[in-house]
């Protein structure tokens, strides 16, 4: 069942431009971070909200972590990883909770976002949800649904990638 | 703007018809958007969503304020501060007070048609605050210091090069006309500003009671900043948003943007609940004010007629198929809500003023009803604004002239009589009017107009009408003015058809004009006395079926008759009865006729859908069947179910719109190679027929009955 969920996933995100890597584990998955990092020459990054092994391999590997808060460094994150806390197999959206402002800043204002996802949390649909999202507005909350990159077809209609928010959005879907 | 004359908006919409670049922008969107909605909606019941989306905004609307009171209730607790602001200037005065208490200098927005419609950015700006939209689209149109001229692609008017050259000016940079490089230099000026605003302003696609959430949906991030960056955020928010829980707005997300922009999902939705952390602000979290909007909405719940138009959810489909725009976009058809449903809102929102000449540029080709998200009934809104404003103003000459004349038969048909004899100076040979005295006809002058013929149908019936021995049906004949007085062949080829398969019709002498062109002149009194005139003279005839060779009648009839305002309860019950047996010509042959099929004749036919047929009766297939059996080669026309141009009134109010819609179908319908046009509607072939003529196109233009009986020709 989830197997064909993450393909399902898969499919709609990549038909909104999103990349997606599927990942037998985190060491798979930071590996193909560094692929990209290494071809853009990107030598630092904002980790938040993953599993610790993410920061401390690429540390091993010479990347700079950049320090919280993120506020005043909008010019310096080029990329980020974080992580979501599921995925909305239908249209190949990433549900985020993003109370925090450093990981809601994370997710806008780099070219290149890179997001984790674990794939047992995919689910059908966003309806799949309601009780979630109910259980979450409870006492206040910011709640991100993203699908693929930013974009905007405000000039005669042609599709850009990348208009304010990330210009690259790579899900990696851990199995 | 308020125009002054009906003169000064067609002035003005005439400069929009020679705008060459406008005219392929929009014709390229126009052409797309369908294809796009249905990919989006695929795999899906539109019909169903549309349905769930209508429920759900008619709930909300039935119990707005309890609603209101509910979200206050739940973002108070959550430390959001609420108002509610009866008009347009409060709301300004809310968010001023709002920027002076916060030490406010820099202000950024996100897309807010709602602060538009209160002229938010103007007075803010002469208050002395600086304001930045952050929307792309709404960006550029800011810096060229003009409104939006669509409600979700506010520059689409636009072409690269104007922006490229506005973008060189705001840079003092020369900039490429690249697009990914023009979207480049807007992400770069605007980073700064988002980092640098005090306070963010946005709207809302929806506002939940159940938790006090309100939700963003958008593209291109920049909302996310706006709500993230600034220490203080303000959202302005019509009421007509709030709906009572998640399932509702999921609905809503679900909806909207396949609408819209023919998207699945857009890239973000935004979910805010009560104040989110901040870490520039003394309390660690931000300052959150919410200003809910009436200014009308209140009043318009509770209008029986009108509360509708409270279900619109602001996605712009509308426009997006309306002819009307296509032809001259959003600054030509609206003040600052555009398209159909800104022809109702700038009535209500933006006063009489600015609505009295605009709401007129309706065709009421139901295009939009067809594809609106929430259902909507938006021609009968529009009419029903044109009826009010006219009411206000009084009945224009025309209106009053015709509804005495068409309510008395004897005298209308005598009108036509005088008219006949007075057209001949003026007719040829071939059936054309082609030369009035210029005065007359110069704005006119797009298409020949057809003569009255010497002997109306009901003069010949007598001598025409086939005898049947032992009919399988009686069926009575509704012509309709164009069937009776100028085109009375079409209906002969189909009393022939009928008579070769033992179908006896009936044509009652004592009806009339089916009463459309008073409807939509606004004269419900006299459209209801002609209304039971007709009803009256099909009584007692005991008729299987009632059907007419008129798409536009046959909806009239069938479809609103019964609805028409002021029938009693037994004058409801008797046309009931009436418009129950009416029946469109194809459909009753489709039913009723065994048609045998013909011999090839290597000739290539294409059809017209008339408005009435496919969205007034809701017949949306073509009969490419019946004219394939009936011998021909079939070709599919594109905007086969765009409308002709006509629109009745409409041609004469807005001549110029109604010849650049006809040359549009003319195009299409030359690019098939067909040397036959085939519609059902004989004033669809009035005007498509009278077009290819002036254009000097060798293109017959026939009713159906005239392809499947061509012996009467």
């Amino acid at each position: 069942m989830h197997g064909n969920l993450t393909e399902v996933f898969k499919e709609k995100a990549e038909e909104v431009s999103a990349n997606v890597f599927i990942a037998g584990n985190n060491k798979d998955g930071i590996n193909y971070i560094e692929t990209i990092l290494e071809k853009k020459k990107i030598r630092r990054i904002a980790v938040l909200d993953v599993d610790e092994s993410y920061s401390r391999q690429l540390l091993d590997h010479g990347f700079e972590l950049i320090d919280r808060p993120f506020r005043d460094k909008a010019s310096e994150i080029e990329a980020s990883v974080t992580s979501a806390f599921c995925g909305i197999a239908e249209t190949g959206t990433l549900v985020m909770q993003s109370d925090s402002e450093d990981l809601r800043l994370a997710t806008m204002l780099p070219d290149i976002h890179f997001s984790v996802i674990d794939a047992r949390s995919i689910v059908e649909r966003a309806n799949d949800l309601t009780y979630q999202l109910k259980d979450w507005f409870r006492n206040g909350n910011y709640t991100s649904f993203i699908t693929g990159p930013s974009r905007t077809a405000d000039i005669e209609r042609v599709l850009t990638l990348g208009a304010h928010g990330p210009v690259q959005l790579h899900i990696i879907i851990k199995l | 703007m308020a125009y002054s004359s009906h003169r000064s908006y067609r002035r003005s919409v005439r400069q929009a018809l020679d705008d060459d670049f406008l005219h392929a922008v929009l014709e390229n969107f126009t052409k797309s958007y369908p294809a796009s909605r249905s990919e989006a909606f695929s795999g899906k019941d539109i019909q169903s969503l549309v349905n769930e989306i209508a429920e759900i905004k008619k709930r909300s609307i039935s119990k707005l304020d309890e609603l209101f009171s509910q979200f206050k209730r739940k973002a108070e607790e959550l430390g959001i501060i609420v108002q509610i602001a009866q008009t347009a200037e409060e709301a300004c005065r809310i968010i001023e007070k709002i920027a002076e208490e916060n030490d406010v200098k820099s202000i950024i927005k996100s897309k807010s048609m709602t602060s538009e419609e209160v002229h938010l950015n103007g007075y803010l700006e002469s208050k002395g605050f600086e304001v930045i939209e952050s929307d792309l689209g709404e960006w550029i149109i800011q810096l060229r210091h003009e409104g939006p001229s669509h409600m979700v692609m506010p520059a689409i008017h636009l072409s690269r090069t104007q922006v490229a050259n506005l973008f060189s000016e705001v840079t003092a940079k020369a900039q490429n006309e690249d697009i990914s490089t023009l979207v480049k230099v807007a992400r770069k000026e605007l980073r700064g500003k988002f980092i640098n605003a005090d306070m963010g302003i946005t709207g809302a696609n929806f506002a939940i009671a159940e938790t006090g959430t309100i939700g963003l949906i958008t593209n291109e991030g920049n909302a996310r900043f706006v709500t993230t960056l600034p220490k203080v955020h303000v959202a302005l928010i019509g009421l007509e948003k709030l709906v009572e829980n998640i399932d509702d707005a999921l609905k809503i997300i679900e909806v909207l943007p396949k609408n819209a922009t023919g998207q699945k999902i857009s890239s973000y939705v935004t979910w805010i609940t009560g104040r989110s952390e901040c870490t520039v602000s003394d309390t660690a979290k931000k300052k959150y004010h919410i200003v809910f909007l009436d200014n009308g909405r209140t009043v318009l719940a509770k209008d029986r007629i009108f509360s509708e138009i409270l279900h619109c959810i602001r996605c712009g489909a509308c426009a997006n198929v309306c002819p009307v725009y296509g032809h001259i976009g959003g600054h030509k058809m609206g003040h600052i809500y555009i398209g159909p449903v800104g022809l109702v809102l700038t009535y209500f929102y933006h006063g009489l003023n600015n609505a009295r000449f605009l709401a007129d540029n309706c065709i009421n080709c139901l295009a939009c009803k067809e594809v609106c998200a929430s259902g909507i009934d938006l021609p009968s809104l529009i009419k029903e604004v044109q009826i009010r404003i006219h009411e206000t103003e009084g009945q224009p000459f025309l209106t009053k002239a015709a509804g005495k004349l068409l309510r008395n038969r004897k005298l209308f048909h005598r009108f036509l009589k005088i008219a006949k004899a007075g057209q001949k100076p003026f007719t040829s040979k071939d059936g054309f009017m082609r030369h009035l005295p210029l005065m007359l006809y110069r704005d006119h002058s797009f298409r020949s107009l057809p003569n009255l013929v010497s002997e109306p149908l009901r003069d010949r019936w007598g001598r025409i009408k086939p005898e049947i021995e032992d009919p399988v049906l009686k069926v009575g004949l509704f012509a309709g003015c164009l069937n009776d007085f100028v085109y009375p062949e079409q209906v002969e080829s189909a009393v022939n058809l009928l008579a070769d398969n033992n179908i006896e019709t009936i044509f009652p002498e004592e009806q009339s004009c089916c009463g459309l062109p008073l409807m939509m002149m606004g004269d419900t009194k006299n459209t209801r006395m002609i209304a039971m005139q007709n009803v009256k003279a099909f009584e007692g005839g005991n008729y299987d079926f009632i059907i007419t060779l008129c798409a536009s009648c046959a909806s009239f009839l069938r479809e609103s008759y019964p609805g028409i305002v002021g029938l009693n309860e037994n004058e409801i019950t008797r046309v009931t009865g009436f418009s129950k047996k009416i029946v469109d010509f194809r459909s009753f042959v489709r039913a009723n006729i065994k048609l045998s099929k013909k011999e090839k004749n290597n000739k290539v036919v294409t059809y017209h859908s008339p408005c009435h047929l496919a969205r007034g009766l809701n017949i949306k297939m073509n009969p490419e069947d019946l004219i394939t059996s009936a011998g021909y080669d079939f070709k599919k026309a594109d905007h086969e179910n765009s409308c002709c141009g006509f629109g009745g009134t409409y041609t004469l109010k807005f001549p110029e719109i109604s010849e650049a819609q006809l040359n549009k179908k003319l195009n299409a319908i030359v690019s098939t190679g067909a040397e036959i046009l085939v519609t059902e509607c004989p004033g669809c072939i009035m005007q498509l027929r009278g077009g290819a003529d002036r254009a000097k196109m060798k293109l017959q233009v026939l009713h159906l009955s005239e392809i499947l009986n061509p012996a009467n020709k």
